[in-house]
């Protein structure tokens, strides 16, 4: 019965993922949109009709020196992503006794380095290799190599990692010193079980790290005021830029369900709900996997918001910000104790 | 203090088609370790050869090709096309013509600064703010495209005065006093708002430094030059403005910031001029009719275009048409300007500073 | 089913500005950037990078000097992909290809849109108000839904 369980639980969750992932992207455009005053896209379009319709179109070669590791970087990505889904799922707990945080951080460092070699990878037509007469006679010459936008934009991205994904790490440490144990089930055993909870966000250094973690959940996903690695103004898109038809389409999917993922492991962690997979109706049963995914849409809305308020902030304003709520997270770890 | 143009690993060119260009250009920027040491732009993608094509042809036809050559500084082109003949052969405009030409350009020159500013957000990564302007600017587009049928490329003044097409009624007038109010208040809600925004501000405050040394040596003009120290706008010498009453806006700092603060002001004072405008329109006749078209020697006249100093010389044969024509337009020595300007910047703040200026590449290739 | 519901549900335009007087530019950029009109409510959403673009929108008589751009990108944008001229200068020149003097009509015009890469669409005005923009995308989309491929 558990390896059965195991399995069907995996499935649903992944497919879980997958749904809500591309609803996320909707939501977030929609919420931009009326807070710009105007009606917006319908909630569906940017995320699920756009990913079906690029898996329809035909395929398309792109210019990288290495175009079927470029092509397999997202799907690839996607399954590791969501291991730490299914690190937090407790049918997991029994059998591999891995669920600690120390793997959650490794997996999420993975996919921080994959914006690097998406950026290495790609070469599009929109910079260098533009048709146009640039190496001419009386033409200025400096300079030993000309990089790409999506090289420009790996390098910065490694600069964005060193600098930005501090406040994520510190906030996901605050519950492993309150609960004493890295250990994602000790964290939730925690808490209580789900009909009588105690969560760590209503008490003072859990809600310190909840907002700590809500500003290391909006440099992870790259989303503005965080997104000078892919800044529009200058970058157009960074690494991704070469991404046409079918890869689009997992490429958006990425982008989801990065989304759903971070903010459900904000609600194990610091609500104390694991995404259990029971399908019987008695208490908590299939209770306890709606309530989780409806706490999942809190996060994303708020980063909608925040992202139609600000403008990018460039590294020179980037080091302070960050530094500043590391700051506020060590305090928090320091209250914790 | 000149800055040096030092050595570069990296060059980094920005092409053709890209978001914060919107006109084909082509910079190049060369950088060490993502500082920009040095830039060269290229400047030659939108060249139609307007000035080719105008050689022989009637001067009626030259003027309204001369409107074409940009789509958002089309009004003060044909102004100053017009104005050629009519310096040159002695034709005297009647009063209203001269008010109605002053605010239908005053308008245009508004809704050309409100681009900017969507635009300069945009870029920024401001999307709310830069949609905001254009909510700003729509009432004056519906505005001038019920005073002249168009909403660009308005072709309001012809030889002698304007197209009867726009000469307002009564009514007309007092809608247009009564549209300017609340459109006028939306706007200093606007620029207040982005003026205490300190994350907007803390991006474009010390950024792309133009000295007003560095101003007058590379012939920085208009909004760009007013910013950084110098005192010049070639409005002050147009005989059509002096029926009104009006300041000159000039700024110290010479960075970004001041550019942009310099046109929110002058936004103020356009509405100012309109305002006027529409109160004190003279009642007459819109057009002289009373002159012959001959032969004429190259005769030069300077204008004020939203982006700067505008200059179009041209002659006339024995039979009326265009002879020599030539149009000298501002962003070609503002975009020299900001290659000067951009160098030590980091990237992300240098392409800010070349769209700063508020290059117009069709005006500058025509 | 599927493929036709999502190619009318979710649409991507890409903008290349090919030389014109830029009135044209100003007006599409009015379409999707103000709220008033707002292209995005008919589920049309602006892009720069054409690997994600479906439908191609030029402005501007074509240029020689920016032909083999617009050609590359045309080429970059995945099957099937529709090509829309907007004003009349990529229709048919508009002054700058139509009209000359004693030393006759301009040289840098390569021509009408329509003679360097195919078109589905033609929106004419000098330039065409945003409200024929949108009603013109709106009743390209069907097309791209039928399309093969």
């Amino acid at each position: 019965m558990d390896v059965i369980n195991f399995i069907i639980s995996t499935v649903i969750l992944a497919v879980v993922a997958l749904f809500f992932g591309p609803v996320f992207l909707g939501i977030e455009r929609k919420i931009q949109a009326r807070i710009q005053q105007r009606i917006g896209p319908p909630i569906l379009t940017p995320g699920t009709w756009s990913i079906l319709k690029f898996w329809y179109k035909k395929p398309v070669m792109p210019n990288s020196p290495m175009p079927k590791l470029y092509h397999a970087l997202p799907p690839a990505t996607v399954i590791t992503i969501l291991v730490i889904l299914w690190l937090t799922n407790p049918e997991w707990w029994g059998i591999l006794s891995l669920a600690t945080l120390v793997a959650i951080v490794g997996i999420m460092k993975f996919e921080e380095m994959m914006y690097v070699v998406m950026g290495a990878l790609s070469r599009s037509i929109l910079s260098v290799s533009m048709p146009y007469g640039d190496v001419v006679k009386g033409a200025v010459t400096k300079g030993k190599i000309r990089r790409f936008f999506e090289g420009q934009s790996a390098v910065r991205f490694i600069k964005h990692i060193t600098i930005a994904s501090f406040p994520i790490y510190i906030a996901i440490f605050i519950p492993a010193v309150m609960a004493g144990s890295i250990y994602v089930e000790d964290i939730v055993n925690f808490q209580g079980d789900f009909l009588n909870l105690d969560p760590i966000l209503f008490t003072i250094p859990g809600f310190i790290g909840a907002v700590v973690y809500f500003v290391g959940y909006v440099a992870q996903l790259n989303d503005y005021p965080f997104t000078i690695a892919k800044a529009k103004g200058d970058l157009i898109e960074g690494g991704p830029l070469e991404y046409g038809a079918h890869a689009r389409g997992n490429y958006y999917v990425l982008r989801g369900v990065w989304m759903f993922v971070l903010s459900s492991l904000f609600v194990t962690l610091f609500c104390g709900i694991p995404p259990l997979v029971s399908l019987t109706f008695s208490a908590p049963g299939i209770w306890q996997l709606v309530m989780h995914v409806a706490l999942t849409f809190v996060l994303p809305i708020l980063v909608s918001v925040l992202s139609a308020f600000g403008p990018i902030l460039t590294f020179k304003q980037l080091y302070p910000v960050s530094f500043g709520f590391t700051a506020i997270g060590v305090f928090g770890v320091i209250l914790a104790l | 203090m000149e800055k040096d143009r030092g050595e570069a690993d990296v060059e980094i060119p920005v092409g053709l088609v890209h978001p914060a260009l919107l006109e084909p250009y082509r910079p190049r920027f060369f950088l060490q370790d993502e500082v920009v040491t040095d830039c060269e732009i290229t400047l030659d993608a939108q060249h139609r050869g307007v000035e080719r094509l105008m050689e022989g042809i009637p001067v009626d036809k030259c003027n309204i090709i001369t409107e074409r050559i940009c789509g958002i500084c089309s009004c003060v082109h044909l102004w100053n096309s017009v104005r050629v003949v009519e310096k040159g052969l002695k034709i005297e405009v009647p009063e209203r013509a001269q008010y109605m030409r002053v605010i239908i350009n005053e308008l245009e020159r508004l809704t050309s600064h409100l681009i900017f500013f969507g635009h300069a957000l945009e870029i920024i990564g401001h999307e709310t703010l830069g949609m905001r302007a254009f909510i700003a600017r729509e009432p004056f587009m519906i505005l001038l495209g019920e005073l002249s049928g168009n909403r660009v490329h308005y072709a309001c003044p012809v030889i002698g005065g304007i197209r009867p097409r726009c000469n307002p009624t009564e009514e007309m007038q007092k809608k247009a006093l009564t549209m300017l109010k609340p459109a006028a208040e939306y706007l200093k809600d606007y620029a207040d708002r982005i003026i205490q925004d300190s994350m907007i501000m803390s991006r474009i405050d010390g950024i792309g430094v133009l000295t007003k040394e560095e101003a007058l040596k590379y012939h920085a003009v208009g909004p760009t030059a007013r910013a950084s120290g110098v005192d010049w706008d070639w409005r002050t010498e147009i005989d059509d403005f002096k029926h009104f009453d009006w300041d000159v806006i000039v700024l110290d700092e010479g960075d970004v910031k001041s550019r942009v603060v310099q046109r929110i002001l002058e936004c103020f004072q356009i509405l100012n001029i309109v305002e006027q405008g529409f109160k004190n329109l003279p009642e007459g006749e819109i057009r002289n009719k009373d002159w012959k078209l001959g032969e004429m020697p190259i005769t030069a006249c300077y204008h004020e275009a939203p982006r700067g100093e505008l200059l179009d010389t041209y002659a006339l044969d024995e039979k009326g048409n265009v002879r020599h024509y030539k149009c000298r337009t501002p962003t070609v020595t503002n975009l020299g300007a900001m290659e000067v300007a951009c160098l030590g910047e980091h990237l992300t703040d240098a392409v800010l500073t070349l769209a700063s200026c508020d290059p117009c590449l069709c005006c500058t290739n025509r | 089913m599927f493929k036709e519901i999502s190619r009318k549900n979710a649409i991507h335009v890409m903008l290349v500005y090919s030389g014109g007087c830029n009135g044209c530019d100003i007006e599409v950029v009015n379409c999707v950037l103000s709220p008033y009109y707002d292209i995005e409510q008919y589920k049309v959403m602006l892009t720069w990078n054409p690997r994600e673009a479906d439908i191609l929108l030029v402005t501007g008589p074509v240029l020689k000097r920016i032909e083999p751009a617009l050609k590359a990108i045309h080429e970059a944008i995945p099957d099937p992909k529709l090509v829309a001229a907007v004003g009349s200068c990529a229709i048919n020149g508009n002054v700058f290809y139509n009209l000359g003097g004693d030393l006759g009509p301009s040289e840098e015009v390569a021509g009408p849109l329509a003679k360097v890469i195919p078109v589905n669409a033609n929106i004419p005005g000098c330039p065409p108000r945003p409200e024929d923009i949108i009603s013109a995308a709106a009743s390209v989309i069907p097309i791209l839904a039928e399309m093969e491929v």
